[in-house]
């Protein structure tokens, strides 16, 4: 049996539909408030995870694999195969600032953001000085509340950022969206496991292509 | 290794012995390696990324690096002395700054060097003692992954690929499977659909190795390519000797943009544990540089992991131990030295307080009273005479 974490909240919801397209159920699934659940045919365990968790049991061979934001993926740095990229919760990374307000790239500025390390890598290559301000959630806060000129993090519509007053400076990554991961003895072990759920989970984005 | 957890602390001796006598079965002799080394002198090295190093600065203002990996240090050691021997072994920390992990940056590794042959037998030989140092600690569902270090690299050269940072970009992608951002990559570079194809073809190329060897051999595109599947397969040929290939697997998607490794390349892995728990490979260059010597292949194991794996295990039962006290402790002294002097295992309790009493089920409790003495083992117990003790000893506690 596979092991597969897969981060809750957005991911998970888009992530279960997608497994039915497949034909894999998780009866329990939403009857329950267990953690892990198992497929009707046994041959798939879903562990649910923090999505910021998710790498961690991934790399540490916990689970086989995992489905995880490709920004989880980057901000933890794990090292784990990044098998493919699966259609779904998808969205782009973006410096955001205050309408009205420049992002001079030659002064010093504050950034919150929830990916420090996406957010550093950034601005070192763009040999920019700033200081970062690890925040948990709700960056948009941070400008109103003067404690950060810009922010990083995900837009999906726009529609947070819009009505928070604040407008996209820069795109970081275009595009955003969960990926299949494996851990690396896992692939190796347990390959023909592994080649069935892909072709499953191939099969299934074609479907929704066409659609 | 967790140094406060009783366990680990019971396990390693024996993690330690049994490595060793499987080392020393094939010849290898042990090296203890000094700890630090001049920085400047780990920069030509380029093995261990500069942020893993933990430093340290001396009087003189020189900075000096912990150990952050051994096989440097076996190089510069025989390097630098008159040895005879090509095959030596190690057990030791090395000290590297990780990331992740909040509590320690020590971990310990043992491992093996062979010198001065570039022939598939060395190489086979290293493999063999690998997976041969598994089984000496009880662990058999052992996946070992063997590839070559340069198959990707001499694709990537043939196809253009030659900017060193490009090189290492690639090589993490494939070394990360990522197969899609390497066909977006590598269509922007105008590289043709074809030699795109093959690659990620390459970067999937893994499992049995008579399926994964016939495959590999479609997917070269020049004469060097050729070769290194040639060396894969000599080295497969000899490990057939030893009765080992059942354990072993393909990997030629194994990755290696450092330039550490010139030639084979392997992972072993234990089923269910999500971490190789050894790797190694031919190193010759490395070799030529650090120690004049013309070839070199070793391997690392990680007894960290290996703890963790073992940690569950049963292992053999400790020898029997004597634990002799009493109050006629002239007698209880000598005894113990004569059971000593027959190889056997023997604490002479200093006191009252002195009884800690562990390992109970392999313990023989001797108390010699000044006429009469009980013996207390697993069995029972049974009362003798404390002056026929001594020159009935063996006779009659063995």
């Amino acid at each position: 049996m596979l092991k597969l974490a897969v981060a809750k909240g957005r991911t998970e919801k888009e992530v279960l539909k997608l497994f039915e397209q497949c034909g894999i159920y998780f009866d329990e699934y939403n009857k329950t408030r267990k953690l892990i659940l198992q497929d009707r045919d046994a041959k798939l365990e879903l562990i649910l995870t923090k999505p910021v968790d998710t790498t961690v049991y991934v790399e540490a061979g916990a689970a086989d694999c995992g489905i995880v934001g490709k920004d989880i993926l980057l901000e933890n740095n794990a090292d784990v195969y990044s098998l493919m990229p699966l259609d779904i919760a998808k969205c782009k990374m973006c410096v955001a600032k205050k309408r009205g307000t420049n992002f001079d790239q030659n002064k010093f500025i504050t950034v919150a953001t929830k990916f420090p390390r996406i957010t550093k890598k950034y601005f070192d290559e763009k040999n920019m000085d700033c200081k970062i301000i690890y925040l948990s959630g709700s960056v948009e806060l941070a400008p109103i509340l003067n404690i950060a000129d810009v922010i990083v993090d995900l837009v999906q519509t726009g529609t947070t950022l819009k009505e928070n007053d604040l407008v996209i400076a820069d795109d970081i990554i275009d595009n955003v969206s969960a990926c299949f991961i494996a851990n690396k003895v896992s692939l190796k072990t347990k390959f023909a496991e592994f080649e069935s759920l892909m072709q499953k989970l191939n099969t299934a984005m074609r479907l929704r292509e066409e659609e | 290794m967790n140094y406060q957890k009783i366990e680990m602390q019971q396990l390693f001796p024996f993690v330690k012995q049994q490595l060793f006598s499987a080392y020393n079965l094939f010849g290898y002799e042990e090296l203890t390696l000094p700890l630090f080394e001049k920085y400047e002198k780990y920069l030509q090295y380029k093995a261990v990324n500069d942020d893993a190093l933990l430093k340290l600065i001396d009087r003189t203002g020189s900075i000096l690096v912990l150990r952050p990996d051994a096989t440097f240090h076996v190089l510069k050691t025989i390097g630098s002395m008159d040895f005879s021997s090509n095959r030596y072994c190690y057990m030791t920390n090395i000290f590297r700054f990780k990331e992740n992990n909040y509590e320690k940056n020590d971990t310990l590794q043992s491992g093996v060097e062979l010198f001065n042959s570039s022939s598939p037998l060395a190489d086979a030989e290293i493999i063999a003692l690998a997976i041969e140092s598994l089984k000496a600690l009880g662990i058999n569902n052992i996946h070992f992954d063997l590839g070559h270090s340069q198959f990707v690299h001499q694709f990537l050269k043939e196809i253009g690929i030659t900017k060193e940072t490009d090189i290492h970009y690639y090589h993490s992608l494939i070394e990360n499977k990522n197969l899609i951002a390497l066909g977006d990559s590598l269509d922007k570079e105008n590289i043709t659909q074809k030699n795109i194809e093959l690659l990620s073809s390459i970067a999937m190329l893994f499992g049995d190795y008579p399926t994964v060897i016939n495959k590999a051999y479609d997917m070269c595109i020049n004469a060097k390519m050729e070769r290194f599947l040639q060396e894969i397969e000599s080295i497969y040929d000899a490990l057939d000797a030893y009765d080992l290939c059942n354990y072993i697997h393909l990997d030629l998607g194994f990755s290696n943009p450092m330039n550490y490794y010139s030639g084979m390349i392997f992972k072993g892995y234990v089923v269910d544990y999500g971490e190789a728990v050894i790797s190694g490979g031919r190193y010759d260059k490395l070799a030529q540089q650090f120690a004049s010597k013309k070839f070199a292949c070793g391997f690392g194991q990680n007894i960290d992991v290996t703890l963790d794996i073992l940690s569950n295990a049963n292992l053999p039962a400790p020898k029997k131990i004597f634990r002799i006290g009493g109050t006629d402790t002239c007698t209880a002294t000598r005894l113990a030295a004569r059971l000593r002097h027959n190889n056997q295992k023997c604490v002479l309790l200093c006191d009252e307080a002195d009884d800690a009493q562990s390992d109970d089920a392999f313990a023989v409790q001797i108390d010699i009273g000044d006429t009469h003495t009980t013996v207390t083992d697993a069995n029972g117990t049974k009362t003798l005479n404390t002056k026929d003790l001594l020159n009935n000893a063996e006779e009659l506690l063995c």
